[in-house]
């Protein structure tokens, strides 16, 4: 590996957007913040790919992320839908008004 | 034994199924018949159903007669093939095929079976026809006439059993036809399970040849048997047939033996003798027809048809044998005096069902095979008869069975009367074909003198009941002028039926005829002698002797009847009160319906009870309930974890993933250690 910055440095940077990532969809109330949270999570796990390719000297991690990136499209616009639904509702993004399906 | 065998040996040719489908035929138009009544019978008008059914038989009988005529075309000693129609459980060496056997013996025994079903059957449209199951009726007589003539045909054991337990349970399902009836559904319940009794003893005995032949095959059982081929059997090595057979058993008697007798315990559920006779008279609780077909002429001689079928299997058994002829001789005696004091008109005939065929077993315990068949045919004929001419008095009479409410009908119905009489008198064994069938099994059984005077005995005994039926139903006064003015002759289908079964009483006789009648008019032996051997032909003074020995005894009976039911009608009263105890045992039925009783139904009815209230309720049901119960508590509780909250889904996720790469952290270090 040439002069740069070393993998464990690059996932060490990953891990930690991945914990604040989950510790704010498991902390926050309001959804969007939420959403964002999540966010964090699926570029946290890009940064992991995008240096294990790198490492490995090979592409594959780099094509994945592509398709991450895809995923995360299509998921912000599907959950920007359901939370301006629910938001024409509740007229709240308090995620815990919406506790209604339970037992 | 007067009618010893030449050593013989029975050819068995394979035949395939294109060659011989024909004979599939003879199955297919009753099961046709069931299947289109038993589906479709409800939306059809009745006229239809009854025109099926009836075409059906009568497809059956014309495809057996069929099937004799080709028969008759081979040379004698080609005239057995057995043809393999699929193969059907094939298990490592055990090979059984679902199999038909034509032979001599089979195909008159269908062609006796489809005839007389078909009489029936149009009988049936007519008594039937106020019957608002008449479609069920029809499809259940149809799959029993189904299951008899597969019975008949089998070609081994095994295809036997499912005929066998077919006619049983068209038996059960027709003797508690009317189930909304107490009484009907409980007689039917009381048939099934006590000729299950038997049936048990088959199988048992079935299995036994099964692990000593590998095959059921009729067959090849006889030519293992005839040729004493070496054998495979369960307890290993190689032994001659024979001595396999001869093996002794720890209860002293061969194996052979055992087996046979336990071919013939289920004969004797079958067949209603004794000590199983006692679902008969209570089979009586069917509709009419039902009884003169399945009660009377087909279904209870399936154990005579078993028995005479299996005959070389039988004969390597001389105790089995001599069991038979004392079983068969003690029934036909036994039953014989219940019927003298039955008063219900169909009992009557079912006691003398009963001892007729001990009479049949007589012969085939005495290895006069053709004899007992002789009789089988003839009884099938007369005996359906009698029990039709009962059908068309109880129409008469609206259902009124006691013979004590009636008399002098004779001049209302005539036609059922004289019919009745020339059946009658066939059964009391005065006029043929009754004189010569049972005469040529008295004459077989003249060496053995006990056998012979039980039989003869019966003679009486049968002569007597049978005036004493005749005269108190249609001759005399009328007891109950009520139903006497409403009483009618039946319509044309029912006594149509009664004149042709009355003129095939008188015409099978032309099947056998004794020797100082016409030379040596022995259709029957002849045509049977590939299957049963030579038989031996009493010379003219021998048979002549034992024919007016059979005379005398049914025209002491008749005489009997005549002066006490007649003559002096208060003769019998005195006798009775004379020698009470006798009477009372007599008529109640040496009380053994009782004893049964006592000794299993009420002990198995406490056990049932007591499983029912302990183990079902207690073990098995309380497993199912916890099961459930379990299963529901579960769900009560989990369910709390669906709180509705997304945080605490997330939670379960990040504990969850958590614990995953904790444990494959863990496995990973441990394996690179």
């Amino acid at each position: 590996m040439e002069l740069g910055i070393p993998l464990n440095w690059v996932l060490a940077l990953s891990a930690i957007l991945f914990s604040l990532g989950a510790l704010g969809v498991l902390i926050k109330r309001n959804i969007i913040v939420m959403f964002m949270s999540i966010e964090l999570m699926l570029n946290a796990a890009n940064i992991a790919l995008v240096a294990f390719s790198r490492a490995h000297g090979n592409l594959d991690g780099q094509v994945i992320v592509f398709f991450t990136i895809t995923l995360a499209a299509a998921e912000v616009a599907i959950g920007l839908a359901i939370i301006v639904a629910l938001f024409r509702i509740k007229r709240t993004v308090d995620i815990d008004r919406a506790a209604l399906l339970k037992w | 034994m007067v009618e010893a065998h030449e050593a013989m040996t029975w050819s068995v040719i394979k035949g395939s199924v294109e060659e011989w489908s024909s004979v599939l035929l003879v199955l297919a138009f009753p099961l046709a018949g069931f299947l289109i009544n038993g589906l479709w019978g409800r939306r059809l008008p009745k006229k239809v159903v009854g025109f099926v059914a009836c075409g059906a038989i009568a497809g059956a009988f014309i495809a057996s007669l069929y099937q004799l005529v080709m028969n008759l075309a081979l040379p004698p000693l080609q005239r057995s093939t057995q043809v393999i129609v699929y193969p059907w459980l094939e298990a490592g060496p055990v090979k059984i095929p679902f199999a038909l056997l034509l032979d001599p013996f089979s195909i008159a025994m269908a062609l006796t079976v489809s005839g007389v079903s078909f009489l029936i059957h149009v009988y049936s449209v007519g008594y039937m026809a106020h019957d608002e199951e008449f479609s069920r009726y029809f499809a259940l007589l149809n799959l029993f006439v189904f299951f008899m003539l597969l019975l008949v045909l089998a070609g081994n054991l095994a295809t036997m059993f499912i005929g066998w337990e077919g006619v049983g349970l068209c038996s059960f399902q027709l003797i508690s036809f009317w189930f909304t009836r107490e009484r009907a559904a409980e007689a039917g319940r009381k048939a099934f399970i006590v000729t299950r009794f038997g049936d048990f003893g088959f199988l048992v005995a079935t299995l036994g040849l099964l692990a000593i032949f590998g095959t059921l095959d009729f067959g090849d059982i006889a030519i293992a048997i005839q040729t004493n081929e070496i054998v495979k059997p369960w307890w290993g090595g190689e032994v001659h047939t024979l001595d396999a057979l001869n093996k002794p058993t720890i209860i002293g008697l061969t194996l052979g033996t055992l087996i046979c007798l336990g071919l013939f315990m289920g004969a004797v559920g079958k067949s209603a003798q004794f000590p199983l006779y006692v679902w008969l008279p209570d089979a009586m609780e069917g509709p009419t027809p039902v009884s003169a077909l399945i009660h009377a002429a087909t279904m209870v001689t399936a154990g005579v048809y078993m028995v005479a079928r299996l005959h070389f299997l039988f004969e390597q058994a001389p105790i089995a044998l001599t069991v038979i002829a004392v079983i068969g001789a003690f029934t036909a005696a036994y039953a014989a005096t219940m019927g003298c004091v039955e008063n219900d008109i169909k009992r009557v005939l079912a006691y003398s069902t009963i001892s007729q065929i001990g009479y049949m077993f007589l012969a085939c315990g005495l290895g006069a095979y053709i004899a007992g068949f002789y009789h089988l045919i003839t009884h099938a004929f007369f005996k359906a008869l009698l029990f039709l001419c009962a059908g068309s008095v109880m129409h008469a009479m609206h259902d009124v069975l006691d013979i004590r409410r009636m008399g002098g009908l004779a001049k209302k119905m005539p036609t059922t009367a004289l019919t009745f009489w020339i059946g009658g008198l066939a059964l009391a064994g005065l006029i043929p074909s009754g004189l010569f069938s049972k005469d040529t099994i008295l004459h077989a059984a003249e060496q053995q003198k006990a056998l012979w005077i039980l039989g003869l005995l019966t003679a009486v005994l049968t002569a007597f009941y049978t005036t004493r039926l005749g005269i108190k139903v249609f001759h005399g006064k009328p007891r109950d002028e009520q139903l006497y003015e409403h009483a009618h002759e039946s319509p044309d289908i029912m006594t149509i039926p009664l004149i042709f079964l009355a003129l095939g009483t008188l015409a099978v006789s032309v099947l056998w005829m004794p020797p100082f009648l016409a030379g040596h008019w022995t259709v029957l032996p002849q045509y049977l002698q590939p299957v049963f051997g030579e038989i031996h032909e009493p010379s003219a003074q021998e048979a002549l002797s034992s024919t007016l020995w059979a005379i005398g005894a049914a025209s002491l009976g008749l005489i009997v009847g005549l002066v006490v039911y007649v003559l002096k009608p208060g003769m019998l009263w005195g006798l009775a009160r004379t020698l009470p105890w006798v009477y009372q045992l007599v008529a109640g039925k040496y009380f053994v319906d009782e004893i049964y009783a006592a000794l299993f139904t009420r002990p198995g009815r406490r056990i049932s009870e007591l499983i029912s209230a302990h183990f079902d309720l207690g073990v098995i049901d309380a497993t199912v309930n916890g099961v459930g119960w379990l299963t529901a508590k579960i769900g009560s509780t989990a369910r709390r974890m669906q709180t509705g909250f997304v945080r605490n889904y997330a939670l379960f996720f990040v504990v969850a993933s958590v614990l995953l790469l904790f444990y494959m952290l863990v496995r990973g270090v441990m394996m690179t250690r």
